[in-house]
Formats: structure tokens, C-alpha cells, sequence
């Protein structure tokens, strides 16, 4: 009967220890969400230590993933190969001629530019980075990346792809940075319309499509105009290609974006020398609440 | 008889391999996929992962073991710290209070007290974050989360099924 009533404590013991672990962590989990509200430059640090920490396992894991994402790519390339061959035929023609256009511009502005004795823009410098995590889902967007302090990425920076603007650097830890999409809630971006020079804000909404904000001639927008940054508050540089208008239904202006987020690969991180005059939030639903 | 050191190292490192494997899933859910739209609706991986073994072994996946894996998905998610560790052991606590339920019940049966668990699951961090937060997610996008992480159950039980079986044989 002995052995019996012992294990019989001791499985009463492992009970009341599972219980109070139960009630010790729940508890530690509430901590932590009071914390995030009341320091969040502390949560951001812990933040940017573990990406650093899990960076190089991130970027082992992306490279397999990046080769079944390209051969799921080929697979349907090669299924619509033959229109494909037949548009870019097409669009070869298009841009030919836009290239001639393009050069006697290039030299028209060159000439222009000497005659005002235009000081010219200093060109940014960069830093190439490889995107290793894309944390886009419900609750924020954002992309981590192989860059940090280390390599001279500093928070604000803005970070574009081979289209256009992807979004800007929100934490940034020794060896990796944490980028805020243009789809993120938290995110944005004053731009203006190419044509009309027409000026708004491009606020993300978590979704695909990001909506044009505060503009006050609406009239006058139609699907496939183009955006650009305006550089309005100096936190972006002008003239960075954002997207075009997808859609204007009952005063909501919805845009596309010339980036697929999901398909990133490298990025830059250019430094203009320009912090921002809003200080950051930080990326996700970060917000609202902090 | 006493195990040797050696037994106990992998006795200590066999009951690991749940978490750890739980751990490398969460992270290849954010590998960059290069493909529009594929995980981008944020299956809530934890979720399907302490439910496995809060169902079949939850002696090889403690609260500690939900609380950790919570915290990493918040890190690399950018939700509020806490809120996914709150969620999933809030889940694997009402698993284990139901385990009678669940005891050698066949995975359609499981599959859809899944559907039950995720949903509650889902409403409490979406409530979680817009308490924490102010915003709102919209309705579609949290259908769509709990839609994929329905969907990709079965795969991931599949797997963790072999590795419970390996985990069984070798012991």
C-alpha cells in the first residue's frame, strides 16, 4: 500500500507544480504585454537581439525555400510560355522606342541642367541586403533583412527593390533590420500623383492594397495614374516610384504597388542622410498601442 | 538499474525534439516563399503545433514549451509580446482539461475539435490585439488565417505523426 500512496503524492505533486506553472507563465505572458505598453524601447532591444540571434539560421532556411519557391515559379512560367514570349515581343517593340525617347531626353536635361547651373542632388549610398524572413500575415507586414548597425543601416531608412519603394527600416540590431512594408497599418508615406501633382498620404491598411489618404482633389484620378514619393516632411526622398491607382470606388483610392512583396529577394537600404520628423513607432500593430 | 549519462542525454534530447521541431516550423512559415500570396494570410502554425502535442504526447510539450514558442512568433510577427504565448497555452490548457475527449479519437474527430479550438483561438488574439492595440482586424483576413491554418493540419499532423512513431520506436 506504501508505494501506492507515495506515487499517488507524488502524481498530486506533479499536479499541483503543472497548475502552477500554468498559472506562473499566464501571468509572466500578461507581464510582458503590460511591459510592450509601458516600454517599448526595451521590447524593441529584446526584439532586435533575438532576430540577430536567429538571423543566421533565417537566412539557411530562406535559400531552400527561395529554390522551391523558383521552381514553382518555372513550372507555371513554362505553362504560359508561349503569350509570355508573345507579350514581351510586344513590350520589346514598346520599350525600343522608349529608349530612343529616353536618350534624347537624358542629353536634353544634361544640357538644360548646365545652362541653370542646376547643383546637382547628391546620390545616396546604399547597402544591398538579402531579405531572409517575410513576416507578413493578418496582424502587421514587414520584411527582416541581413543588414544592421554593423553594416551602417540605421533606423528611417528607406529601402527600395528593382521596381520601386518597399518600405522603411523600423528596428535595426547588429546584423539584421526589421523593414515596414507600405502595407503595413502603421505605415506612411506622402506622395504625389505624377501626372496631376496632386498630394495625399499612402496609408497601408494590412492589405495587398494601400489606400490614398487626405487628398483633396479627388476628381480627376483614374486607375493606372502613377505615384511617386513627394518628399513632403523629409521623410522619404522625392521621386521614388510607388505604384499606380488600382481603383477609386466611393472615394476610396486603392493602388497597386510596382513591388510583390511576397516575391522579394534583395533589397536596398539607402542612406540620403534623412531621419524622419515623426519619431518611429516601429513596425507592426505597434502603434495603436505604444 | 540507473540509466547511464549517455541514455539520459538522449532521453533529454528525444523529449526536445517537439519543441525544436515546432520552433523550425514557425520559422520556415516566414522563409521567403518568392511566391505571391502562399502563407501570407498568417497561419497560426504554434497553434496547430501545441495542439498536436497537447492531443497525442502532452507530456513532450509543456506550458513552458507553448509560452516560448509564443514569444518567438510574436518577435518575428511584430504582434505585442505575450499575446500568442497567452493564446497557445490558454489552448493547450483547455486540451488537457478535455483529454478524456480526446484520447484515441480518430483525426477527423480531432480535426474538427481543431476547427473549434483554432476558432477560439483566433477570436481571443484578434480581441488581445485590438484590446493592446486599437486596431481591428478585418473579418476576411482572420477567416482567411483560420481557413490555412485548418488547411495545412493534416500536413503538419502527418509529419509529426512519423516523428512521434520514430520518437515511440526508438524509446
Amino acid at each position: 500500500m506504501q508505494p501506492n500512496g507515495q506515487m499517488s503524492r507524488f502524481g498530486a505533486m506533479k499536479v499541483a507544480l503543472h497548475r502552477l506553472a500554468f498559472g506562473v507563465l499566464v501571468a509572466a505572458a500578461f507581464g510582458l504585454m503590460l511591459l510592450g505598453k509601458a516600454d517599448t524601447v526595451l521590447i524593441s532591444r529584446i526584439s532586435s537581439t533575438v532576430i540577430d540571434a536567429l538571423t543566421p539560421v533565417l537566412e539557411i532556411m530562406s535559400k531552400p525555400a527561395a529554390s522551391v519557391g523558383a521552381v514553382m515559379n518555372n513550372i507555371r512560367e513554362l505553362a504560359a510560355i508561349r503569350e509570355e514570349n508573345a507579350r514581351l515581343r510586344e513590350e520589346n517593340r514598346g520599350l525600343l522606342r522608349w529608349q530612343t525617347v529616353a536618350r534624347e531626353l537624358q542629353v536634353e536635361n544634361q544640357r538644360l541642367r548646365e545652362l541653370a547651373n542646376l547643383v546637382p542632388e547628391p546620390a545616396p549610398n546604399h547597402i544591398t541586403a538579402r531579405v531572409v524572413a517575410d513576416t507578413g500575415g493578418v496582424f502587421a507586414r514587414s520584411l527582416l533583412v541581413t543588414a544592421g548597425t554593423r553594416d551602417g543601416a540605421r533606423k528611417g531608412q528607406v529601402v527600395v527593390a528593382a521596381e520601386g519603394l518597399v518600405g522603411r527600416l523600423t528596428e535595426v540590431g547588429g546584423r539584421s533590420s526589421r523593414v515596414l512594408l507600405l502595407t503595413d497599418i502603421n505605415s506612411r508615406v506622402p506622395v504625389i500623383m505624377e501626372e496631376s501633382r496632386a498630394r495625399a498620404i499612402l496609408m497601408g491598411t494590412n492589405d495587398n492594397r494601400p489606400e490614398l489618404a487626405f487628398m483633396k482633389a479627388k476628381t480627376g484620378i483614374s486607375p493606372g495614374d502613377r505615384i511617386v514619393t513627394s518628399g513632403t516632411a523629409g521623410a522619404f526622398p522625392p521621386d521614388i516610384p510607388v505604384g499606380v491607382v488600382a481603383s477609386v470606388d466611393d472615394g476610396h483610392i486603392r493602388v497597386e504597388l510596382l513591388i510583390e512583396e511576397g516575391r522579394l529577394d534583395l533589397v536596398r537600404i539607402l542612406d540620403y542622410g534623412i531621419e524622419g520628423i515623426v519619431p518611429d513607432p516601429g513596425p507592426g500593430v505597434a502603434l495603436g498601442g505604444r | 538499474m540507473r540509466p547511464t549519462l549517455w541514455q539520459s542525454l538522449v532521453q533529454t534530447v528525444r523529449r526536445l525534439v517537439p519543441f525544436v521541431l515546432s520552433v523550425v516550423l514557425v520559422l520556415v512559415a516566414v522563409a521567403p516563399m518568392t511566391t505571391p500570396g502562399f502563407l501570407r494570410a498568417g497561419p497560426m502554425i504554434g497553434l496547430l503545433c501545441v495542439y498536436y502535442w497537447a492531443v497525442h504526447r502532452p507530456d513532450l510539450m509543456g506550458y513552458l514549451g507553448g509560452f516560448l514558442l509564443g514569444i518567438l512568433t510574436d518577435i518575428l510577427m511584430s504582434t505585442p509580446l505575450g499575446v500568442t504565448s497567452l493564446v497557445l497555452m490558454l489552448t493547450q490548457y483547455v486540451v488537457l482539461t478535455q483529454y478524456r475527449f480526446f484520447v484515441g479519437k480518430p483525426f477527423l474527430i480531432t480535426w474538427w475539435a481543431l476547427a473549434l479550438v483554432a476558432l477560439g483561438a483566433t477570436l481571443l488574439k484578434a480581441l488581445a490585439v485590438a484590446v493592446l492595440t486599437g486596431y481591428v482586424v478585418a473579418p476576411g483576413a482572420l477567416a482567411a488565417s483560420y481557413g490555412l491554418t485548418l488547411l495545412l493540419y493534416p500536413i503538419l499532423a502527418w509529419g509529426f505523426a512519423r516523428t512521434h512513431f520514430l520518437l515511440t520506436k526508438e524509446s
